[in-house]
């Protein structure tokens, strides 16, 4: 299976800061779909804009070849043929992602303007697109304006708009955590099943891992700007071995057994990437923590089989 | 949208009385009066009983008020001292000449104003940002009537590349007249909305939609010349009604400077013949200019902006 | 505020921020002229401003006269330091006078009754409505033009622009929770004003004013150059360019050493405005830009 996409080493580094991503390697099969979870500040989101090349001035390192270009050298001519089309992105707020004075109709029509059809043509495609992903009457609605849509009904014309092209690759930051309970269920339901319809594949970015479990087939789990655990979504939520991904687990409401007053959260604080010594980004959080923890940072090795961890309690185990 | 309107009409109505009421306490309160002012200390006790007759000037303030404001309600602003003519038709009589001339000025800010701004923010901190920044202050700072002695001076009297003086006949004739007057008095709001609109294009490139706009593969042209200036020209354009009233006001040093007929020249005439009913008509007609100005202003705003609409 | 005030506080560090930039020291420059003329303006001249004499009318700048004299003969360059005393004063007495009253008016519409804060406010907007040089145009029509007319009208025109602007930030203050506990806590809103509202209202009314000095220097000018300020033979800048403009075809260097002066401070107060508003308070940068 070929991969749609192959990120090798790549680092990002926002201006007058320290790395925020430093140094993540994946690959993506076509029509794959991956899930990155993580805490805020772990870089997961820094990832995506990163492979968009939305990050503005940041630097940004490695390589990421997506269908034979390497969106991170690429021209921006390059990118702009790309974005829109083989690659395409829905963000996290949706109230965000549409420009407040135009209705959705100009939006639509300004994303599909590489398309040689007529105006009318491209009209009809954007309300298919609409109706295919649950709104109703899309004839009349497209020509509303953005602020006249709930936050739900907005993020599937998000959707819509990035499937509009059946790029290769979705990339999803966090498409649910604007949204309220209700209607994030809603969106997963949906995604799920596009999933059955829509051929490309999916990078998925959230904190949330039901959203993961219920649409991705492999999961990454970031902290500190690197990727410290990987493998199949069900094995690793079900049984996660990285000290990080169980405690990170083990603050999700849905896998608490006993009925507590107290959530559990994991004592510390995300690490501070600019006092970041050498060794282990988790070590100063982490309660299995041995020696070398503190000194040199354990690389990314198989665990079991097709999953991967960075953690040397479980390299000495294996 | 509408509630707002008539909200807004109410206020500037308020406005207008209040002003017509300050406009007529200024006679009585200010110590001098326009009698006087108007005739000479040498009148005689009868001369100025009928002349205060005449213009209403012997009945009591409320009277007074009432009169004034039932007469603009007609069309009606007084009477010249002198002449006995209309103000209304006074007026009538100059106002294209300053309508034409604030109009010219606010299309040399608009046109190349906002341009500027757009052109600095697409390249904030370069040099060229930095320089054109430094011009638009000083054009902001600088006084009106002196870009209009001094432009009259260089480009006028010494390059005689300009007629110096008088409004021309034709159009072709009118338009050369108009243009150093224009410059001199739109210079300021120029500057000024090169950096209101050069702020606003900043802060709006930086927002998350935009960054979508580019994710969705919109052409880079569409997303700075539609998307963010349709937004950037917001702020503009609620200036724009403070802008228009602004350089009608400033006109009255262009048509002195340059000798043109206008509302500036009639009150600033008005002002060596003692003639005070048409000072008071100027000033008052001005006012509703600046109140009509600025509420399509607002409505503009409005229609602009789908937000503000949602909002009231 | 408070933090940006230890800054005002150490003055060889301020003055080294004022020079670090082109615009600051071009500013710093023109502003010491400024004030140095002002204050010495019978030391640095050997001239009269109002001598009058007929032989020397009109003369070419020479080493007699650096900028040459008017139709009466006046020394241009010694009308022009002594028209810096008038623009100083002005400036100075009345963004301080429309300061004062202007905070005064815009806190009691803040904290008072609502029927107090909208009559001020109905009153403000409609002096903001009037044309400035039209209405002083008709108030110089009943009363003559002079010195402390001028000076009142501007007062008159400034009042309710700071008026607005201190009402605005009252209202905020006024609603931020630190308030909110002291008048739980049972302060008089007497007490309020005075310790808390004046020290957090001065400092930023402070940068607005200084930002307004250019064009309340521009409006005292303006008015004198159509004769409506103050009375002919005073030197001020607005009367030499009147002279300048009457003359302008023939000399020119009166309507040029009448401008000069007016367009060097203007530009130096804005710059320097400027740079001290993005320094002290950025926040402020919306409200006035």
């Amino acid at each position: 299976m070929s991969a749609v996409l192959n990120v090798q080493d790549l680092r990002v580094t926002y201006p007058g800061a320290q790395p925020a991503v430093r140094g993540v390697s994946f690959a993506i099969a076509r029509g794959e779909a991956v899930g990155i979870i993580g805490e805020s500040g772990s870089g997961k989101s820094s990832v995506l804009l990163a492979l968009m090349r939305l990050l503005g001035d940041a630097a940004v390192g490695g390589s990421a070849h997506f269908n034979g270009d390497d969106l991170v050298a690429a021209s921006e001519e390059c990118l702009r043929a790309l974005r829109g089309d083989r690659l395409t992105m829905v963000f996290q707020d949706p109230q965000t992602s549409f420009s407040p004075v135009f209705p959705l109709s100009t939006q639509f029509l300004a994303a599909l303007h590489r398309r040689a059809e007529s105006r009318d043509a491209k009209l009809r495609l954007a309300v298919e697109a609409l109706r295919g992903v649950g709104i109703a009457e899309p004839e009349r609605r497209i020509r509303d304006y953005p602020h006249a849509f709930s936050g739900g009904m907005l993020q599937r014309a998000a959707i819509a708009l990035a499937l509009m092209s059946s790029p290769d690759l979705l990339i999803a930051d966090e498409p649910t955590t604007a949204l309220d309970a209700t209607t994030e269920a809603q969106i997963i339901a949906l995604l799920r099943d596009l999933r059955q319809r829509y051929s490309g594949a999916v990078l998925i970015v959230s904190h949330q891992p039901n959203l993961i479990a219920a649409l991705c087939d492999r999961v990454m789990v970031m902290y500190g700007g690197v990727i410290v655990e990987e493998g199949p979504t069900a094995q690793v939520l079900k049984d996660p071995r990285h000290p990080y991904t169980r405690r990170l687990l083990a603050c999700e409401p849905a896998h608490i057994e006993t009925v507590t007053r107290h959530l559990p959260t994991i004592p510390g604080r995300p690490p501070d990437l600019s006092l970041l010594q050498a060794g282990c980004a988790f070590a100063e959080r982490c309660l299995q923590k041995v020696d070398g923890c503190t000194i040199v940072e354990p690389q990314l090795l198989p665990v079991a089989e097709a999953r991967r961890a960075r953690c040397y309690a479980l390299q000495s185990l294996a | 949208m509408a509630v707002y309107i008539l909200k807004r009409l109410g206020l500037a109505a308020i406005i207008l009385i209040v002003a017509s009421i300050i406009l007529i306490a200024m006679l009585h309160v200010i110590p001098g009066d326009p009698v006087s002012a108007a005739l000479g200390p040498r009148a005689t006790a009868q001369i100025r009983a009928e002349f205060a007759h005449r213009m209403g000037l012997d009945r009591s303030f409320p009277v007074q008020v009432g009169k004034f404001l039932w007469g603009v309600l007609h069309g009606d602003l007084g009477y010249d001292v002198w002449t006995g003519r209309s103000v209304t038709a006074l007026i009538g009589d100059v106002l294209p000449y300053t309508a034409a001339l604030a109009t010219a000025a606010l299309l040399w800010a608009i046109g190349i104003g906002v341009p500027l701004g757009c052109w600095t923010a697409l390249r904030p901190g370069s040099t060229a940002d930095r320089i054109l920044g430094a011009i638009s202050v000083a054009f902001i700072a600088i006084p009106a009537f002196v870009v209009s002695v001094y432009s009259l001076l260089i480009f006028a009297v010494q390059l005689h590349w300009f007629p110096a003086m008088g409004a021309g006949e034709g159009f072709g004739d009118v338009l050369w007249h108009l243009f150093l007057p224009s410059l001199a008095v739109g210079l300021g709001w120029m500057g000024y909305l090169a950096r209101l609109v050069r702020s606003a294009m900043m802060e709006v490139l930086r927002e998350d939609h935009i960054r979508a706009a580019r994710a969705y593969g919109v052409p880079e042209r569409v997303i700075v010349w539609r998307y963010a200036l349709r937004l950037a020209v917001i702020p503009a354009v609620t200036v724009l009604g403070l802008a228009l009233s602004s350089l009608i006001a400033s006109s009255v040093f262009a048509e002195i400077v340059f000798n043109r007929p206008g509302l500036g020249r009639l009150a600033y005439d008005a002002v060596e013949t003692r003639n005070y009913p048409v000072i008071m008509g100027t000033v008052f007609f001005t006012c509703f200019l600046y109140l009509v100005c600025t509420l399509a202003a607002d409505i503009a705003v409005m229609l602009l902006d789908p937000r503000a609409r949602r909002s009231l | 505020m408070s933090a940006a005030m230890p800054a005002l506080a150490a003055p060889r560090r301020w003055v080294a921020w004022c020079l670090s930039t082109p615009a600051g020291r071009f500013s710093a420059i023109v502003l010491v002229i400024f004030a140095a003329s002002a204050l010495l303006a019978p030391w640095l001249t050997p001239y009269d401003p109002n001598h009058i004499s007929v032989y020397e009318r009109l003369a070419s700048p020479s080493w007699q006269h650096w900028l040459g004299t008017d139709q009466i003969g006046r020394d241009m360059l010694t009308r022009v330091l002594y028209g810096a005393r008038v623009a100083l004063a002005i400036s100075v007495g009345c963004t301080s006078v429309s300061l004062i009253l202007g905070v005064a008016f815009g806190a009691l519409a803040g904290v008072g009754p609502r029927v107090l804060d909208a009559a001020l406010m109905l009153l403000f907007d409609t002096i903001n409505s009037l044309p400035t040089v039209l209405l002083a145009l008709a108030i110089m029509t009943l009363i003559g033009s002079s010195l402390p007319t001028l000076m009142g009208l501007i007062v008159l025109f400034y009042v309710p622009y700071f008026g607005r602007i201190a009402r605005g930030q009252t209202r905020v203050l006024v609603e931020a929770p630190f308030i909110e506990a002291e008048r739980m806590l049972g302060a008089s809103t007497w007490r309020i004003l005075r310790d808390h509202l004046m020290p957090n209202l001065l400092g930023p009314m402070a940068i607005i004013a200084s930002m307004e000095m250019p064009s309340v220097i521009s409006l005292e000018a303006g008015l004198s150059f159509l004769g409506l300020g103050v009375r002919a033979p005073t030197a001020t800048w607005g009367n030499i360019l009147q002279d300048g403009y009457i003359f302008i075809r023939d000399t020119p260097w009166i309507a040029i050493a009448g401008g000069v002066p007016l367009v060097l401070t203007t530009l130096a107060f804005t710059f320097l405005g400027e740079m001290l508003r993005d320094r002290l308070d950025p926040k402020l940068r919306k409200e006035v830009t």
